[in-house]
């Protein structure tokens, strides 16, 4: 067919001028597939989280016509630098129908070399992501499995922008004359209006957008409340781009600095171009903050679950005899527990006598009320969500032996340490023991904390007997309590950790009903590295995805402009501005454009960060420092990552730009 | 003298072939100040190159430019465009106005490169727009110009410098044939007040508007004339006269 032959000729001829499209393409079917395999992974399930599904699901909604947005822009491109060609096709005699029919050809062409490409680039990449993650972590328990949606789903979103684009590129060759498609220079702008009114609802649509991140609450509005803020703070920042800029160059331009060369260029092509510049800030900012934020849950999860895991493990290796009698209440004896702790001993040869023993009585879910003088009557279920403080009893003997400082007690008085919440009043009313608080302790450590989730408080009591006398107290009238233990806690090598675990669970003593339980930190680590193995391959890879769309964006805005500033800068350097003075010109373009969405996208960051803070809380990670510098690490990787990106761009832009004399 | 051309040769090599085009092959002729001058020849025949060279766009093969006794062409590469900025002024076929300034920066912008005070801006071009007729058109772009006003906002622009020489390369050549004599009339008038104007054109009806004419064929300068006090219409019938001997004695 003749046709096809020449829409396949054209390709092939002008290659140059189509790879930047087809780039575009294909990293766009790239990305989209890649976050399909992941949402599509049966896998996925496994890691049973919330957010994940919830980033995932945020992902794809700006992914999708995002990537639709940039084809169609790279497509638009490709349309101006070729409509000469259509033009002379036009003049020589070609009817339009048959332009139209041969770019058509052109876009099917594109089409499915973009599908075969992207998923092949698409398999071959996430394997390879992959596989360097395995490598990494070690065991997994995410695994990537393509489904055929993998597949689907990428070639649809690719289909559905094509078919856009065909009806653009038919538009476009019915509404222009050969004339105008011969010429199809710029068609010039007027000067954009200052926009007060826009600038008004950006900031409000911002303002209400934080204000929802920043008052987010855990439960079960959380992924709308997420998303509706996200939304809001998108359409935020196109519009604060489009007031703030105009403001800001019509400032520039009123202001004395206005004819310096750099400047007076720089401003007015700035101006120039606004609506362009607004919509490529507007996506990089909003593709950098996503980067943002998903690296620094990704980082916090996989930080926060190892911190926590040490904060619950104080020691590598606790062994633990529980009752499993008829009672709740019944303790294993001391003697018992001794008796299973020698026999351990010889068999292993592991000496045990280093070893800290107490009694564990868990974690109860009560309801505090407010006030000076709080009063606790009933056990909450476990599964309630709100206003449930966990309280941990424990004894001043128990914390002395594991190497705290406290002052003494009298009986029926206590101490107060907080993990997370203000709880101080004067008095609680413990199921019908009045006791007294004597103060808040600061600190406590090798005591394992049970919980995080939520509030978290524990009460130190005067011995053993007292924490045992408030214990039985309790009403068990709902399951938000636990089986008192016997516990023994050390510090072992992992060699005799293994062996010591190993042969204490193994141990039998009939004198009483008694079901032993070991806790190995080494064991733990491990295991818990695979579970959030496949958080981190899930996060990085979005991550990635974010970026890679930035650059993307990056590069296209600079070699379309470069496109559009070759003739000025030509004609700039006709009149007399030296090439010194062009790169000093193009530089301080750059700049401008450089930081804006850094400083805007790292903004919205610190409005979603508390928002974060929450989210991860929910998995029981509560640590302010560690989110602070992992913030400012991740912050720091992207606007180094980001700085590269725009340095390898910014240098096809110059090389289009430069002309030497 | 202001301009004095030497021997000038310009061959091109490109890139990827071993064929050379001589565009230039021996130039010779100077120009005094206050002179109009139009440079006459076909099209190939190197006035484009020629005047690319003497606007220091381009740098010859071999030969001497000099202006007021400066070398130009052993300027080196970091000084030429201030030397353009400061001794030049540009006329193009093409207009080569920056779409995205207005007409008032268009023309302030040879100024702003040298960086001269707002208030000298103001001045000159407070004397030149209504002398070129460019006064209502300043808040506008270059877009919602026609093709003779843009020219016009050109010229403006590179008298704005008070430059030594004005160069144009066939100025009129996008103008309709009203414009086009509305413009070369305003050469006239601004070569009155003492500017100094080298032309290069392809049309007899263009070059008729100068003072002087030189045409151009090969790559050399080959005959000259000079209007002295004809008019118009009778120079353009003694170039068309002097071009058709030339081709007819060939
Ligand atoms: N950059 C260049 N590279 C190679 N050849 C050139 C270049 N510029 C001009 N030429 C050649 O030099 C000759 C003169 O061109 P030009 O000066 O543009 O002529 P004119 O302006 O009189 O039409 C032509 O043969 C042209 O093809
Ligand atoms: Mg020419």
């Amino acid at each position: 067919m003749f046709y096809l032959k020449l829409a396949q000729r054209n390709i092939r001829q002008s290659f140059k001028i189509f790879a930047p499209f087809l780039l575009a393409t294909v990293m766009m079917f790239v990305l989209n597939f890649i976050l399909a395999s992941i949402t599509f992974s049966p896998e996925l399930d496994k890691l049973d989280i919330k957010s994940v599904a919830v980033v995932l699901i945020i992902g794809q909604i700006i992914l999708i016509p995002f990537s639709i947005g940039i084809e169609i822009y790279a497509y638009r491109f490709l349309l101006k630098k070729r409509s000469r060609e259509f033009g002379l096709y036009d003049i020589l005699g070609l009817g339009k129908n048959q332009i139209t029919l041969v770019a058509l050809l052109e876009l099917l062409l594109i089409w499915f070399v973009t599908v075969v490409l992207g998923t092949i680039v698409g398999v071959i990449l996430s394997k390879f992501l992959f596989l360097v993650f395995i490598a990494l972590i070690g065991g997994n328990y995410f695994n990537l499995t393509f489904l055929s949606w993998s597949f689907v789903m990428p070639t649809l979103i690719a289909l559905t922008s094509f078919v856009i684009l065909a009806f653009i590129s038919t538009w476009a060759l019915r509404h222009n004359s050969s004339l105008t498609l011969l010429r199809a220079e710029s068609h010039g702008e007027r000067e954009p209006k200052s926009r007060s009114f826009l600038a008004l609802i950006g900031i409000l649509l911002l303002g209400v957008g934080y204000y929802l991140a920043i008052t987010i609450k855990v439960g079960t509005f959380i992924v709308v409340t997420f998303a509706g803020a996200v939304l809001l703070v998108i359409v935020g920042t196109y519009l604060f781009y489009v007031a703030f800029t105009i403001w800001y160059l019509k400032q520039q331009k009123r202001g004395r600095r206005y004819y310096q060369p750099e400047k007076f260029i720089t401003i007015n092509s700035l101006l120039y171009r606004m609506k362009q510049n607004v919509i490529g800030l507007g996506n990089i900012t909003i593709l950098v903050t996503m980067a943002i934020v998903t690296l620094v849950t990704t980082v916090m999860l996989q930080a926060g679950l190892k911190q926590n895991m040490m904060a619950n493990m104080p020691f590598t290796t606790e062994l633990i005899a529980m009752n499993t009698g008829e009672t709740s209440i019944g303790n294993v004896t001391e003697e018992q527990f001794d008796r299973l702790l020698s026999l351990t001993e010889k068999q292993t040869q592991v000496d045990l006598k280093k070893g800290i023993q107490y009694v564990d009585y868990g974690t109860t879910s009560v309801k505090l009320t407010h006030g000076k003088h709080v009063t606790v009557k009933h056990i909450m279920s476990s599964d309630s969500q709100s206003g449930v403080t966990n309280v941990q009893l424990v004894s001043r003997d128990t914390l002395i032996k594991l190497g705290n400082k406290l002052p003494k007690l009298a009986p029926n008085d206590i101490f107060i340490h907080n993990y997370a919440g203000e709880f101080n009043p004067k008095t609680i009313n413990w199921f019908g023991q009045l006791l007294r608080i004597k103060g808040q302790t600061a600190h406590v450590k090798n005591y394992a904390t049970q919980s995080l989730v939520g509030n978290s408080t524990m009460i130190v009591t005067a011995n053993d007997t007292q924490t045992k006398r408030l214990y039985q107290r309790m009403t068990f009238d709902a399951d938000g309590y636990s089986i008192a233990q016997r516990k023994l806690v050390i510090d072992l090598s992992k060699n005799d950790n293994q062996n010591v675990v190993k042969a204490f669970k193994s141990m039998n003593d009939n004198t009483a009903p008694v079901s032993l339980l070991v806790s190995d930190r080494f064991a733990l680590l491990k295991e818990g590295q695979a579970y959030s193995g496949g958080f981190l391959f899930i996060g990085f890879t979005l991550g990635l995805t974010f970026i890679i769309g930035a650059a993307l964006i990056i590069y296209y805005k600079q070699i379309a402009e470069g496109e559009q500033d070759k003739e000025a800068f030509r004609i700039l350097q006709e009149v007399g501005l030296s090439e010194k003075e062009v790169s000093q010109t193009i530089n301080s373009q750059i700049r401008l454009l450089f930081f804006m969405p850094i400083v805007v996208a790292v903004i919205h960051f610190a409005g979603a960060y508390i928002m974060i803070s929450k989210i991860i809380n929910v998995f029981g990670i509560n640590n302010e420092t560690l989110m602070l510098s992992v913030s400012g690490g991740v912050i720091l990787l992207i606007v180094v990552m980001y700085y590269l990106i725009y340095k390898v761009t910014s240098h096809s832009y110059v090389k289009i730009v430069q002309r030497h004399v | 003298m202001l301009l004095e051309v030497n021997h000038l040769a310009k061959v091109f090599k490109t890139r990827f072939s071993k064929e050379t085009t001589t565009a230039l092959r021996d130039i010779d002729f100077s120009i005094e100040t206050g002179e109009y001058i139009a440079i006459m020849g076909e099209s190939g025949s190197g006035k484009t190159t020629l005047l690319n060279i003497l606007a220091t766009l381009e740098r010859p093969t071999n030969g001497i430019v000099s202006l007021n006794g400066t070398n130009i062409t052993r300027i080196k590469a970091n000084d030429l465009a201030k030397f353009r900025r400061e001794h030049l002024g540009f006329v193009f076929q093409d207009f080569n106005l920056l779409d995205t300034l207005n007409v008032r920066d268009n023309i302030y912008l040879p100024l702003v490169l040298n960086r001269k005070p707002v208030q000298i801006m103001q001045e000159r071009l407070h004397t030149l727009a209504p002398l070129l007729h460019i006064s209502e058109l300043l808040n506008k772009q270059p877009f919602e110009l026609s093709g003779g006003q843009k020219q016009r906002v050109a010229i403006a622009r590179a008298l704005m410098t008070q430059p030594d020489l004005i160069l144009g390369d066939e100025p009129t050549a996008a103008l309709d044939s009203k414009n086009s004599d509305r413009l070369l009339t305003l050469f006239e008038q601004i070569n009155d007040e003492g500017q100094t104007i080298l032309m290069v054109t392809h049309s007899s009806v263009v070059a008729s508007h100068a003072k002087r004419v030189l045409f151009i064929k090969d790559g050399m300068i080959y005959h000259q004339l000079y209007r002295a006090e004809r008019s118009t219409s009778e120079f353009n019938k003694e170039i068309n006269l002097a071009m058709s001997s030339v081709l007819g004695g060939n």
